[in-house]
């Protein structure tokens, strides 16, 4: 057998025990088991490393702020109270003047209607 | 100014204002002044208007602000805003008694406040001091007849004096000769505060100065002997203004129903000359005319005793730029009209005992030579 052929045989080999293992993990349900590891160990590293304060908080904190961007939803909605609240003021500002036109453009109306109030400071002496 | 009739100074005019006046497209009457529209009733269309919208700060921000806001940013920081120069001179003889300060307090707000010249004052209406009174029906207008307007309030020493309504003494050569209104020295920048705040009237560099239209007067400049001769040790006003009005007091009191009011001694025309009391690197003159303050020990007895315990902290013959400027006045028609001359400065003669203390510091202690000419 040539150095080539003996190459050849081996690599069949190791791929030939490579895929058997994988099969045998396969059936065992190996496929899974990293993550539970994983999820298994976040919990005992916070408990762990609660006192000191250091690992905790990158594990805990996405677990945390996965929970907010569901409740924004609901401030969200609060837009709508703030839209009728501008309305109000809106309808309030443009009261029809047109009253306050008819009766200060008529000088005839005006001379009729206008009082001098009392003048102030009627005691006053000297030039002010 | 002028008097008006009651429905003169609410008479809105339709053509200048409601059908062409831009603030007319962006807000209606109520928008601004309140009351009521849906009633044909007067008492209750009149019922919460506020005849000047424009009197309080936050109402200035809301109406005038929206549009003007670099203007109306610095209007509220001005003297003509709140007439905060009172404050800053009458403070400084108050003295640190909490009294004093609180019996000027109510001092002030019963008869110096009304004095504030709020944006419709100017630009709508004269002065709520002199009764109000739309200008030119309701228009707005950026410069206002200075007769109806600035005369309201400057009326009885400035407009006096720059109209040539003194007695024997003549007009300002700026009004006789060019016509001119107070808007051409006095510009909206300044009048706004958006050249500075300032803390009274004379803080600051001199706005406006002759010299900003008259360079050639400044010391070796020109061909004018005299203004070569004096260089900086002179004010303008010193050689080029004439007899001008002085108070000498001004008590404020309330009659038995609350109704505010003052008196004030008869004025009194003269010309004075006397040390610069606020001689700086802007004001470098040794040399000011002088003008006299309405102000006494007792001005403010009415609200309380002794309230000015520290009323020598200022001259009552106070820094002055009288609006009568003449090109010959009796002072600089001869040298010796002021060299020697010592009727024409201020002397310890011309004080009442009261203001002595206040006043020695701008009393020269030597006069000018004589030159024999």
């Amino acid at each position: 057998m040539s150095p080539t052929s003996r190459s050849w045989v081996r690599a069949v080999a190791v791929l030939g025990v490579l895929l058997s293992g994988l099969l045998i993990l396969a059936a065992c349900g190996g496929g899974a088991a990293p993550a539970p590891t994983a999820v298994a160990q976040a919990p005992a590293t916070e408990a762990a490393a609660a006192p000191t304060n250091t690992s905790a908080p990158p594990t805990t904190a996405p677990t945390d702020t996965a929970v907010p961007p569901t409740a924004t939803l609901a401030p969200t909605e609060t837009a709508e109270p703030t839209a009728t609240a501008t309305e109000a003021p809106t309808a309030l500002a443009i009261a029809d003047a047109t009253n306050c036109v008819t009766c200060h453009t008529s000088e005839e109306t005006l001379q009729q209607l206008a009082k001098e109030e009392a003048p102030a400071e009627t005691l006053s002496e000297g030039e002010g | 100014m002028p008097p008006l009739e009651a429905w003169q100074k609410v008479l809105v005019d339709a053509t200048k204002y409601v059908e062409s006046d831009p603030h007319a497209k962006v807000a209606n009457c109520i928008q601004c002044h309140g009351g009521q529209g849906d009633t044909e009733d007067m008492a209750e269309a009149h019922d919460g208007v506020i005849t000047d919208p424009t009197s309080t700060q936050e109402q200035v921000e809301k109406i005038c602000g929206t549009c003007h806001a670099e203007v109306v940013k610095a209007q509220l920081t001005s003297l003509h805003f709140d007439s905060h120069g009172y404050e800053t001179i009458i403070g400084a003889r108050l003295g640190d008694s909490p009294e004093s300060h609180a019996a000027w307090e109510e001092a002030r707000v019963n008869h110096c406040s009304s004095c504030h010249t709020t944006c419709g004052q100017c630009h709508v209406s004269q002065p709520t001091s002199v009764g109000g009174g739309l200008i030119s029906g309701h228009q707005f207008k950026s410069v206002q007849a200075f007769t109806r307007t600035c005369t309201g309030c400057h009326g009885s020493r400035i407009n006096a004096e720059y109209t040539g309504q003194n007695e024997g003494i003549p007009a300002d050569v700026h009004w006789t000769k060019a016509g001119m209104a107070c808007f051409k020295c006095h510009t909206g920048d300044a009048l706004h505060g958006i050249t500075g705040e300032k803390t009274e009237r004379y803080d600051g560099a001199p706005m406006p100065a002759c010299l900003d239209c008259h360079p050639d007067s400044a010391a070796g400049k020109g061909e004018i002997a005299q203004h070569n001769v004096h260089g900086e040790k002179l004010a303008c006003q010193v050689c080029h203004s004439v007899d001008n009005k002085n108070c000498y007091s001004c008590h404020v009191q309330k009659n038995d129903e609350g109704e505010a009011f003052y008196k004030i001694e008869p004025a009194v025309m003269d010309f004075k000359i006397g040390l610069n009391p606020k001689k700086s690197d802007e004001r470098p003159w040794n040399y000011v005319v002088l003008r006299h303050a309405p102000i006494d020990p007792e001005n403010f007895a009415f609200y309380g005793e002794d309230i000015l315990t520290n009323f020598d902290a200022l001259p009552t013959w106070k820094y002055a730029t009288p609006h009568n400027i003449q090109r010959v006045t009796p002072q600089n028609e001869t040298c010796d009209s002021c060299h020697g001359n010592a009727d024409i400065f201020l002397s310890e003669a011309d004080l009442r005992p009261y203001e002595v203390e206040a006043n020695k510091d701008v009393i020269p202690a030597q006069l000018p030579p004589k030159m024999g000419q």
